[in-house]
């Protein structure tokens, strides 16, 4: 039976990745994300400067999810990069996606190109859709901004490029003008805008009052966008949104996701959670007698 | 009903020394109180203000009531010193694993036990005094502070555990003018002990530990990292591979020695890995 999925140029061992922004602020644990079976792992979003992110409170618990608004916080892209060489050994085994985020073009290129000078990744995932955080979420709205990103980030790198959208009214555009200009896979989708109000304290928890809704809560929007576009376009897609059981990872692929993410699960499974949703892919496939897991993907459509 | 935090009321504010308060909080829901143990925290929400976690040293079912020792350092505790009986606060937690009790198996009644706390690291350690207390185990517990203007809960501690009690002070204002680790490297040679528990500033800790280590006592210790959900999601207070909110804040010796970043590195709101200064 063959797990093996292909994402542009890279080949990962299944379709199963840690999803960006758990736990990726720093290179250790996406060692050891791997090493309890992710087939590949995510960083977390950075940017060209160190962030703090926003004050505390920045996360809220649900019954069907998680409310964040971490903010971006990361140590800034050099940083990064530096501790990363540190352990570069043990770097160097594993599929690394680079995300990034930025307020300007600019910032998306030079990121971009400081990555791919280091040669630690395997693939750049840029975030065009940060729900929270209002500069990154101007290029998930104007598909010319996106085009313009994704185009001057392929110009100075040679890692394939994943474009992550979130939930936006012209997501089709979005997509249709980043697939023009160079994108390798679209990530779907990052967390939605959303908020809450403690009745005893009377205000917003969080500090920046709004933040992004992940988990359970997301996943049948998740769907229905990687199911849409890959009715629209024959590019790669990543799903990603709520994946917590393993009939939610079959589910992503029927839609038509090549690979899947895994964010808000890692919290109520730890990085066990991996190896979960692996086995009982394989035992679907057994069950239903494929032979490859390739076989699955858009097989709802 | 949406409920994201149990509403806590001050009852009571004491000031325990220079720059250190005490809380007592009243819950009407005493379900927050059910799963703490010794060594776990709580995330405390001051609307407007700020979040941040806190060890509770006290905490009964019964009452009702939580026991908050904090240190001033930065805008939210001194928020938090200056609120009155009356005031709500919000709490969420417990979080964490909390100190392993008893740490092994078979452990006899009379092997001595050592506690090691310094300055506010005391806070945490006062719920494991008291159990270790109920079970009659032979208890030593060394404190150590900066000057006699920064003690606190000497007299609890004596209560406890008598003459065993050892103070410091750097200045040597009260008890032995040294620190916590002298005291202990000198009580290390009358004494062999069979386990100890440690809650201080970390060069302190990882001083302890080395010695502790050489003479081969197991040990288990509660750090401190900058905690944003306290979930295990966001990667913010992470030790090498290690999550302190989830694996932590209570790591034992078979951990701490492979922690390259204890003793060394702490990190900064935003990630950035920045030298741990003994001061
Ligand atoms: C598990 C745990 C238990 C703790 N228990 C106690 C206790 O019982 N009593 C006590 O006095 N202190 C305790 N602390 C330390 C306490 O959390 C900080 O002193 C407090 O957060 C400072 O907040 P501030 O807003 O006043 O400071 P700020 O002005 O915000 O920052 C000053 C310094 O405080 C620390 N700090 C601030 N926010 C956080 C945060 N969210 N997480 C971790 N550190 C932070 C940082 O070192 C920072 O540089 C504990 C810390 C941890 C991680
Ligand atoms: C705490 C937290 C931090 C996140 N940070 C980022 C980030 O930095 N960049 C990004 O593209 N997505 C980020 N996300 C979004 C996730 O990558 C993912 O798209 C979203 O959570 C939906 O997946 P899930 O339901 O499996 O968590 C974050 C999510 C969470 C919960
Ligand atoms: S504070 Fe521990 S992972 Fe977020």
């Amino acid at each position: 039976m063959s797990l093996r999925v292909t994402i542009a140029s890279l080949t990962l061992r299944h379709p199963i990745m840690l999803a960006s922004g758990i736990l990726g602020t720093t290179p250790s644990m996406l060692i050891k994300a791997y090493k309890s079976g992710a087939s590949a792992v995510v960083t977390k979003s950075l940017t060209i400067n160190p962030r703090n992110g926003n004050p505390n409170p920045v996360i809220v618990e649900l019954r069907y999810g998680l409310l964040n608004a971490i903010g971006l916080a990361n140590p800034g892209v050099e940083n990064y990069l530096a501790e990363c060489l540190e352990v570069k050994d043990d770097l160097s085994r594993i599929p690394i996606v680079f995300s990034i985020a930025g307020t300007k073009i600019e910032e998306y290129v030079e990121i971009a190109r400081l990555i791919s000078e280091r040669g630690l990744g395997r693939a750049l995932e840029l975030n065009l859709s940060c729900p929270h955080v209002q500069e990154t979420r101007l290029f998930t709205e104007d598909p010319k901004l996106a085009a313009q990103v994704v185009k001057s980030v392929c110009d100075v790198t040679s890692l394939p490029v994943f474009v992550k959208v979130g939930l936006s009214t012209n997501l089709i555009d979005v997509v249709n003008a980043v697939v023009k200009h160079g994108a390798s896979a679209i990530t779907a989708i990052n967390s939605v805008r959303a908020m809450v109000i403690d009745i005893n304290a009377k205000k917003p928890v969080l500090s920046s009052v709004y933040g992004g809704l992940s988990g359970p809560a997301i996943k049948p929007i998740a769907l229905r966008v990687i199911y849409e576009l890959y009715e629209n376009f024959s590019i790669p897609l990543i799903g990603v949104g709520g994946i917590t059981k393993w009939q939610d990872v079959v589910e992503f692929l029927m839609a038509g996701a090549s690979a899947v993410q895994v964010g808000t699960a890692v919290y109520k499974r730890g990085f066990r959670v991996f190896k979960e949703l692996v086995r009982g892919l394989q035992r679907y496939m057994e069950k239903e007698g494929l032979k490859d897991v390739r076989d699955l993907v858009g097989l709802a459509h | 009903m949406a409920r994201y935090y149990f509403k806590g009321i001050i009852t009571s504010k004491k000031k325990e020394s220079e720059n250190v308060f005490s809380h007592t909080i009243f819950f009407e829901d005493n379900k927050i109180l059910r799963k703490m143990k010794p060594g776990r925290f709580v995330m405390i929400w001051l609307p407007g203000c700020d979040e941040f976690p806190l060890s509770p040293l006290f905490y009964d079912i019964t009452s009702s009531t939580m026991r908050l020792t904090f240190k001033i350092v930065g805008l939210g505790t001194k928020a938090l010193a200056s609120m009155n009986p009356g005031q709500a606060i919000f709490v969420r937690g417990p979080y964490g694993n909390g100190f392993a009790i008893p740490p092994i198996t078979g452990l006899s009644r009379e092997k001595p036990l050592l506690i090691v706390g310094g300055g506010v690291g005391i806070a945490p350690l006062l719920p494991l005094i008291h159990v270790i207390t109920k079970n009659s185990l032979d208890l030593h517990v060394v404190c150590g502070f900066r000057s006699i203007l920064d003690t606190f809960f000497v007299d609890e501690i004596y209560r406890f555990v008598g003459e065993n009690l050892t103070i410091t002070t750097d200045d040597g204002s009260m008890g032995i003018k040294g620190t916590a680790v002298n005291a202990v490297r000198e009580l290390l040679k009358r004494k062999h002990f069979s386990y100890a528990f440690a809650c201080g500033p970390e060069p302190m800790l990882f001083k302890l530990h080395k010695m502790l280590s050489y003479k081969g006592i197991p040990h288990q210790m509660l750090l401190e990292r900058y905690v944003k959900c306290a979930l295990g999601v966001c990667g913010s207070c992470v030790i090498d591979g290690f999550r302190l909110c989830k694996e932590g804040p209570v790591f034992d010796n078979t951990v701490l020695k492979r922690l390259s970043e204890f003793g060394c590195f702490k990190r900064l709101p935003s990630g950035i890995k920045e030298p741990i200064v003994d001061s």
